[in-house]
Order: structure tokens, then C-alpha cells, then sequence
């Protein structure tokens, strides 16, 4: 039984949640054979792995989206375009619903032997010419011309790649790695399961309305090509599975058939951060130093901005309050910088940036854990953290109240959920956990449960399991 | 979370760069000068030479040896020359000066050796005096290194400079003739040639300095101009091809039995040669006609259809602009071609009048008449493939200066085979052919002007890196590779 697992921007080059998320369910899989197709943005990571290749991934494609830097094309060519396939070209320019089979159908056939040479071809241009006319007749032609070009070599670039042959294609996101797993499913007619941990066009479209390298009148245009991949990639897939509730409805807002979804949450081995010892400390008196911590990469999508001004006010108010920023601060060294500065000029002096380090060492110390994202799918550091009984501060994000609150499972409340960036609620909610010690453990040993109930990591790993022994079933 | 959308931004540099090509039609126009000079002096020695009564001989041995000068350091030059015209052109749009005088040695360092070789190899075996072949091989290497700098001096488009340093040398050179033949013992022939040398240096140091006070930093960087020849080496041909396809027919008669051989160092063949002379003098009107129209309306309209693609034009306004363009272009060309249209009849007709009275016989200005129709055809022609360039279409333009080359080379064999009556019909029809050619790529590149400009420019922009990049690689001193490098790589 061979599984193609296509994974974006993560697994093996990149460490975070898809990542772990994949690492896990291979190496508990070790019946199933995997093929790993994993899309870069660097060629630089070629071969540079961040995680252990578990013995059963039999072979791993790579394809990094800056080789096509090295790609040359001579200009000049004319290519026979069947009807069809000129119009969802000129579709997937105009943003107009694209028939994905027409477009999977040329780039199998093999007629376009250099991608370059067809987007310098007459064809192209004619085609390009005909969607400015019809919608952008108004817009500087040549940012027109080059933006499109950048638009669509990508993901031509990956369409052209060999396509593993294999009983089941699994897709870890929506976006390219999803396209490309369409295609093969199209072409070699298997079956085809989707997992979006977040959902790739409105993450896309966030990233595109903030962006100030694509000009006002072109963002549209940006933001409607890659809801066509996404909601072709949802056309073509068997089942879909996602992490919470919140992102089934907004994948069903999306044209996603209901039929297919399933939600299948993360899981982690509960024993792994529980069982040695009991990490939830009992803290009887006030004099006590209260250990609070957020575990995370230093990025500005983590807003920890705003999660330095809130220990700020905290401070004022809980004198014996220390705080801890625990996680790699390379990523992003200007930010770090300026969180540094932030840090300094509001005189917090009892907060450490760790940089990077093993969580469970210092898991065990902490009280209160705290996160303020912007953005999150469902963070494997919330259920860490409910694993080991701590109470959270989180912002309204991703999965993040499905985790604290449930949805019914009456198990109660692990924490407390504030809206994002606001600096008031979130540190009156901190406040609160610090002075209320039984509150701390109510909640911890909740989340502890419901982590145990629902996130264990068997749990989705047999999921997983018994959905690709459906899919094989099917055909 | 995953996702790799937007790193793709910054893979995609700049749209790609538009640069000045007028440098060609300048560079052709500069080309002219010595052309002009060259015959100036030439007739005004032959006069003297008659004057003092110098044998007929001597007059042959001294003509053929400034002829022979001319026409193969024109022939080896021309490779380099529109090599050069492009890299002066695209430093000056990169305001990149520091690049150019460096490059002018850089050039001079391969194409004198080059030519030196090839000067010594013809003249090692000759049987002429010592002093001639030294007098003979000096002028050859001394035009050499004129052609060369002309291309630098064309740039600077300050004509009255350069027409100054020429009066100045043909000065000298008329003077010395006199001193050296009255007063001295030198024999005529090196006597005469010796005044050309030492009147061409005078030429050429007085441009050298022009140039060098012009652009006076320098980067040190000798062989950057190579890159070009990785970039655009169909430059070198083109230039070379048109070059070669001027004198072939000339070179065909040398080796027909019109062929004279004189002192048994150089063949040539005065009745095909000097009406050859004489019909090129008639397409002086097209080229100063050409510039001063490119300079103009054409460029204008050239312009503005650029500026609208590299600013922040609309396909509407494109498109109009581009109709605008074209329109203005046939209409400057259907201009020159009347315009030429008229002079080379009046060539013709004056021809007949005055070329027997210069000596020439009835069978000569037959050849004349062809000739001059033909040297219309490649006048129209050469425009034409400046043309192309101008537009970047430089395998359109190759294809042309190919098919004249070829034509040139094939009709001519065939009317010599053939019959007397057609000599300088294989020049014409060559012509024609090339001309059509020229105008058909003309119109089916204008045609797709905009897919041409657009398309033409690689998704992803970059430097080639071919057998010239890795020359100056080694030439390039140690401690500078690392930066020129990288240059390459980004």
C-alpha cells in the first residue's frame, strides 16, 4: 500500500504543527508505505532534513519553487491549445470558475515540454491579452503581463513535475501541494484525501490584502486565483478532514460538499508531557512566584507585541510575576530586536526570552501559559500545555476556543479566551488565573481531560487509518 | 501555517530593462566619415602622383596598398563594431562610464594582435621591398585601431570633432607626401605610405586623447565587453556578414580573369573595383537622411511606445502607440527611399557623363549602372537591419545580412560563370534579395511588435554565462572574482 503525502512550506524542511502532524502519523503508520512529495520555496533546503525519515517513507520528491529561477525559455513557439483549455487558462487570469481537468489534461500530455517556453509562447500572450481586455483593460499592461507571468509559473512549474505513482494521494494543505495531488488523482485515478489544518485561500487572501507587493487593482485578481486552486483541489478530493469546527463551516461557505468533511483533530501522546510526574504545582501561598510562559516562534504573526505589553500590566498588578518567552528567536531577528527594545522600554525586567529550548523543562515550573496569536489552525503547544494540567490566556484564534472550551463535551473550561491584540482583556485574564489558584487547577486538570479524551494522538492516527483503508476500498 | 504563496514576489525582479539604441544608426553614420576621408585622400595622392609624373607602376603598388589596408581592417573590425556599439550603449544607459575606456583597450588588446597576425601572414611571403611591407602593415594596423575608436567617438555624437582630427591628419598627410617624395630619397611608394602612417597616428592620438579626456575614469575592467559577446553574439555576425557581403563580389572579381596582379603581392580588378568605388559614393544622402530621421520623428514615436510599456500604460494606449510607431517608421522609410531614389538616378545619369572622362571604359560604367541600383537595394537594406536592431530583433537582421552575404557570394560566382554583359547583376539581385527579405521580417515584426517586446524578455532575467563569461573569470584578478561572482549570479 503505497500513501503520496504532498506537504507546502513544512515537512521534512520545516519544523511547526503540520510538520509534527506529519511526522507523527508516519512513524505510527509503519504498515503503510509513504511517498513523500514535498513543495519548498528554497532549494537551499534540499536535502536538509529537521526530522527523522521514519524507515517506512520509502522515497521523497522535493521541489523547490526558486529551481524554476534556473529554467530557460526561448520565445517564438507556437503550441496547438484545444478550446477548452484556452478558456480556463484564461479563466484562471480572470478568476472566472476553472475547469481544473482541461488544465491537468494539457500539462499530462506532455505537450508543454518547458513551461517557460509556453508562457513566452503566442499562445500565452494571446490568451493574456484576451483576459486584460475582458477584465483589466484599465491597468498598466506590463505590471499586468508580470504579474500574471508570476502568478502562474509556479504552479505550472509544479504541474510539470513527474507525478509519483501511488494507491492513495494525501494532501497536508490545500494551495499547490493540493493542486498537485488533484492532478495525479485525475490522471491516475486514485484516491484522493485532503487535510487542510488551515484554510489555505483565506490564509492566502490575509497574507494578499496586507501584502505591498501586489498593487491595489491586482489583489483581486490574486485572491480569486487561489480560491480557483482551493475550490478545484475541494472538487477533486474524496474526503477532507480538518482539525475543528470552525474551519468545516467556512470550508462548506466555500463550496466544499458537505459529505466529504470530517473533523480530525490533532493529538499528541498525553504521556509524554503527564506522566512522570504532576506537573500542576500546588501554589498555597501568594508569596509565591507565579511562572507564566508562552511557548512560540518569535514572529510577528504571533503578536508578541502585544503579549509584552500585557505581562506589562500584569506586573504592575502581580509583583511576583515573572514571565518567560520560550522558542526560536532566529526566525525573525529584526522582530526579536524590536520586541527586545519593547521589553526594555516598559522596564519589564522579569521577562527571559529563552530562545530555543525543551519545552517539558520548563513546562513543569510554569503556572499560566499564554498566547496571543493573530492566526492558528490548532496549536500543538495548547494541547502540550493541557496535557500538562496548565491553565491558558489564549486570543479568539483558529481552533484555539474549541480546545478550551469544547463544544459540549462538558469537561468545562481549560482557560480563558480574549479577543485579539486587546491588551486590556487579555492581561485582566491573566490577573485573574494569578490570583485565583483553584481556578488555575480547575482549569488545568479540564483541559487535562478533555486532552486525554479527544487529542490523544491514537486517536487520529487511527482515523487516519481507517480512512485510507476506505479509500482503497472504493476503487 | 504552511504555505509558500509569497516568497514567489521576490523571485521576480525588475520587468526587464529598454536602452537607447539609436548608437547603431550612429555608429553607421560615424562609419561614413573615414569612408569619405579615406577617398579624399586617396584621389587627392592619385592627383599628385600624376602630377609628379610617378610611374604607373608605382601609382598601382601605392593604391592597392592603402585599398588592401582599408578594406580588410574594415572587414576585421566589423565583428567587433556593433559588439561595442551595444556594451558603449548599455554602459551609457547604466551610467555604468568607468566601463568604457577600459573596454576600448580590452578590444584593442584582442583585435590588434588578431589582425597583426593576419597582416604578417599575408606579408611574409610577399615579394614586395621590406619598407613597403612595413609602411603597408603600420597603415593596416593604424586603420584597425581608427575603426575601433570611431565606434567609442560615435557615441559622443561631436562630428565637428572628429571631421577636425581627420582634416588635421589628411593634412599632414598631404604635406609630408610632398616633403618626403621632394626632398627626401625615399622611394615614392613607402614615401607616400609613410605620410598616410604618420598622418593617421596624428588622426588617431588626437581621438585617442578626445576619448580619454571624455571618459576619464576607469574601472580597470578590461574584458567586461566580452559578457557581450555571450549575451549578443549574433551582433558580431551580423556586422561581420554585412561587412563581408560588401567586398566579396569585389574579392570574386579579383580571382576572375578581370583580376590584375600587381607586383605579385595584390590581385585586384580596377574595372569591377572602381565602379564599385564610385556607386557606393551615391548612398551618402540615405544614411545622413536616416539619422536625422531617427533622431526625430521616429524616435518619438519609438519612445513613447517604450515609455508606455516600461511606465504605466494601458493595451489601448499601447496598441495606439504602437500603430503610431509604425505608421511614422514606412512613412520615414518610403521618405528615404524616394529621397535616394532621386540621387541615384542622378548618380546614374552624371556617371555616364563623367566617369569616361576619369578614364573609365564604357564596360566599367556599365557595371557602374548596376552597381548603383544595387547599392541602393543594400542602402535600404542596411536601414533596415538597423532597424531590427533597433527593435531587438537580431536574429531578423542576421537572417537578412546572411542572405545578402550568401546571395552576394552565389549570384556573383553564377554572372561571372555566366557572361560579361551581367557583372554587378550578382551585387544587385543580392541586394534586392536582401532589401525584401529585410522588409518582410520588418512587417511581420512590427505585426507582433507587442509579443515581441513583451515575450521576448526571459521570465526570469538573467545574465548568460558562456564561454566569455568564464574568459574573464580568469582574467579577472584573484581578489576581484568573488564580487564579479556573485554580479553573475544575481
Amino acid at each position: 500500500m503505497k500513501i503520496c503525502l504532498f506537504l507546502e512550506g513544512s515537512y521534512p524542511h520545516i519544523t511547526g504543527g503540520v510538520s509534527t502532524w506529519a511526522q507523527m502519523l508516519i512513524k505510527n503508520m509503519p504498515e503503510f508505505e509513504f511517498i513523500i512529495y514535498s513543495i519548498g520555496a528554497e532549494e537551499k533546503y534540499r536535502g536538509s532534513y529537521k526530522y527523522k525519515l521514519p524507515a517506512n517513507v520509502t522515497s521523497i520528491h522535493e521541489v523547490f519553487i526558486d529551481e524554476m529561477l534556473k529554467e530557460r525559455g526561448s520565445y517564438g513557439k507556437r503550441y496547438r491549445l484545444g478550446k477548452d483549455e484556452i478558456i480556463n487558462l484564461k479563466n484562471l487570469i480572470t478568476g472566472e470558475k476553472v475547469e481544473w481537468s482541461h488544465i491537468f489534461n494539457l500539462m499530462a500530455q506532455r505537450r508543454i515540454r518547458n513551461i517557460m517556453d509556453f508562457f513566452m509562447s503566442y499562445n500565452f500572450f494571446d490568451i493574456l491579452k484576451e483576459a486584460y481586455v475582458e477584465k483589466f483593460h484599465s491597468t498598466p499592461f506590463t505590471e499586468f503581463f508580470w504579474t500574471i507571468r508570476s502568478m502562474l509559473v509556479p504552479i505550472f512549474f509544479i504541474l510539470k513535475s513527474e507525478l509519483p505513482k501511488a494507491d492513495v494521494y494525501h494532501s497536508a494543505a490545500n494551495g499547490y501541494a493540493g493542486l498537485f495531488a488533484s492532478m495525479a488523482k485525475f490522471i491516475y485515478k486514485k484516491p484522493f484525501l485532503l487535510t487542510e489544518h488551515g484554510i489555505y485561500s483565506r490564509e492566502r487572501e490575509e497574507e494578499i490584502i496586507k501584502s505591498t507587493w501586489a498593487r491595489g487593482y491586482f489583489k483581486d485578481m490574486w485572491i480569486k486565483f487561489f480560491y480557483n486552486i482551493c475550490s478545484g483541489v475541494y472538487e477533486f478530493s474524496d474526503e477532507v478532514f480538518t482539525l475543528f469546527e470552525k474551519n468545516r463551516e467556512i470550508e462548506i461557505e466555500l463550496g466544499c460538499s458537505e459529505q466529504k468533511i470530517s473533523i480530525v483533530p490533532n493529538g499528541i501522546d498525553i504521556e509524554e508531557f503527564s506522566g512522570k510526574e504532576d506537573y500542576a504545582r500546588k501554589k498555597d501561598s501568594d508569596d509565591d512566584i507565579i511562572n507564566i510562559a508562552t511557548i512560540t516562534r518569535i514572529v510577528p504573526i504571533k503578536d508578541i507585541k502585544t503579549m509584552i505589553h500585557s505581562f506589562a500590566h500584569v506586573k504592575n498588578s502581580v509583583k511576583n510575576a515573572k514571565f518567560y518567552i520560550i522558542g526560536p528567536t532566529d526566525e525573525d531577528a529584526e522582530y526579536y530586536e524590536e520586541c527586545k527594545k519593547l521589553a526594555a522600554r516598559l522596564e519589564l525586567d522579569s521577562l527571559t526570552f529563552t530562545g530555543k529550548a525543551d519545552v517539558r523543562n520548563y513546562l513543569k515550573d510554569m503556572d499560566i501559559l499564554v498566547m496571543t496569536s493573530i492566526s492558528e489552525g490548532q496549536p500543538f503547544v495548547i494541547l502540550e500545555g493541557m496535557a500538562a494540567k496548565k491553565p491558558f490566556v489564549t486570543t479568539d484564534v483558529g481552533g484555539c476556543s474549541e480546545l478550551l472550551y469544547g463544544i459540549n463535551d462538558g469537561f468545562g473550561k481549560a482557560g480563558l479566551i480574549e479577543p485579539v491584540m486587546d491588551i486590556d482583556k487579555i492581561s485582566n485574564a491573566i490577573i485573574k488565573l494569578c490570583r485565583n489558584g483553584d481556578l488555575r487547577k480547575e482549569m488545568g486538570e479540564n483541559g487535562f481531560k478533555r486532552v486525554s479524551a479527544l487529542y490523544n494522538y491514537r486517536n487520529c492516527v487511527n482515523s487516519y487509518k481507517s480512512a485510507y483503508k476506505k479509500l482503497l476500498g472504493k476503487i | 501555517m504552511a504555505g509558500i504563496g509569497f516568497e514567489l514576489k521576490k523571485l521576480f525582479k525588475d520587468s526587464g530593462f529598454f536602452s537607447n539604441l539609436k548608437a547603431y544608426a550612429y555608429s553607421a553614420l560615424v562609419s561614413l566619415g573615414p569612408f569619405i576621408m579615406c577617398t579624399i585622400v586617396l584621389v587627392a595622392i592619385m592627383q599628385f602622383l600624376q602630377y609628379m609624373n610617378f610611374s604607373f607602376k608605382d601609382q598601382e603598388l601605392f593604391i592597392a596598398s592603402v585599398v588592401y589596408a582599408f578594406i580588410f581592417s574594415q572587414i576585421i573590425a566589423s565583428g567587433f563594431k556593433m559588439i561595442i556599439t551595444r556594451f558603449i550603449a548599455d554602459m551609457l544607459y547604466s551610467e555604468k562610464f568607468e566601463f568604457i575606456m577600459p573596454s576600448l583597450y580590452g578590444v584593442l588588446s584582442i583585435a590588434v594582435p588578431l589582425s597583426g597576425i593576419a597582416g604578417i601572414l599575408f606579408f611574409w611571403n610577399s615579394p614586395l621591398q621590406t619598407e613597403i611591407k612595413l609602411t603597408a602593415y603600420l597603415l593596416f594596423m593604424e586603420l584597425i585601431v581608427i575603426f575601433i575608436v570611431m565606434e567609442y567617438l560615435s557615441t559622443l555624437k561631436d562630428y565637428i570633432k572628429i571631421v577636425k582630427s581627420f582634416l588635421i591628419g589628411i593634412i599632414c598627410i598631404v604635406a609630408l607626401s610632398f616633403v618626403f617624395l621632394t626632398f627626401t630619397n625615399l622611394a615614392p611608394v613607402p614615401g607616400l605610405l609613410l605620410a598616410m602612417d604618420i598622418g593617421y597616428f596624428v588622426i588617431l592620438a588626437s581621438l585617442m586623447v578626445y576619448l580619454k579626456n571624455f571618459f576619464g575614469k576607469s574601472s580597470k575592467k578590461y574584458y567586461e565587453f566580452l559578457k557581450h559577446f555571450d549575451n549578443y553574439p549574433s551582433l558580431f555576425f551580423i556586422s561581420f556578414f554585412y561587412t563581408l557581403g560588401l567586398y566579396i563580389h569585389n574579392f570574386l572579381f579579383w580571382g576572375s580573369e578581370l583580376g590584375v596582379n600587381i607586383g605579385s603581392a595584390y590581385i585586384y580588378a580596377p574595372v569591377y573595383d572602381v565602379p564599385t568605388f564610385y556607386a557606393f559614393l551615391s548612398i551618402m544622402p540615405s544614411m545622413v537622411v536616416f539619422v536625422v530621421s531617427v533622431e526625430t520623428s521616429f524616435y518619438d514615436k519609438y519612445k513613447t511606445y517604450y515609455s508606455l510599456i516600461t511606465g504605466k500604460g494601458n493595451f489601448t494606449d499601447i496598441e495606439n502607440a504602437k500603430k503610431d510607431m509604425t505608421r511614422t517608421l514606412w512613412s520615414e522609410i518610403r521618405n528615404i527611399m524616394e529621397i535616394q531614389l532621386f540621387f541615384t538616378l542622378v548618380f546614374i545619369a552624371a556617371g555616364s557623363y563623367i566617369l569616361p572622362d576619369i578614364g573609365l571604359s564604357q564596360f566599367s560604367v556599365d557595371i557602374f549602372n548596376l552597381l548603383t541600383v544595387g547599392a541602393y537595394f543594400n542602402i535600404i537594406m542596411l536601414i533596415i537591419i538597423l532597424v531590427l536592431l533597433y527593435f531587438e530583433d537580431r536574429k531578423g537582421a542576421l537572417f537578412v545580412s546572411f542572405t545578402f552575404l550568401a546571395g552576394n557570394t552565389i549570384f556573383t560566382y553564377i554572372t561571372i560563370k555566366y557572361s560579361e554583359n551581367t557583372y554587378g547583376l550578382g551585387f544587385l539581385l543580392a541586394a534586392f534579395l536582401g532589401m525584401v527579405i529585410g522588409i518582410i521580417e520588418l512587417v511581420v515584426y512590427l505585426k507582433n511588435i507587442n509579443y515581441h517586446t513583451f515575450c521576448g524578455q526571459p521570465i526570469v532575467y538573467k545574465e548568460k554565462n558562456g564561454l566569455f563569461s568564464h574568459i574573464i573569470y580568469f582574467l579577472t584578478p584573484k581578489s576581484d572574482r568573488v564580487s564579479s561572482n556573485l554580479k553573475n549570479r544575481f
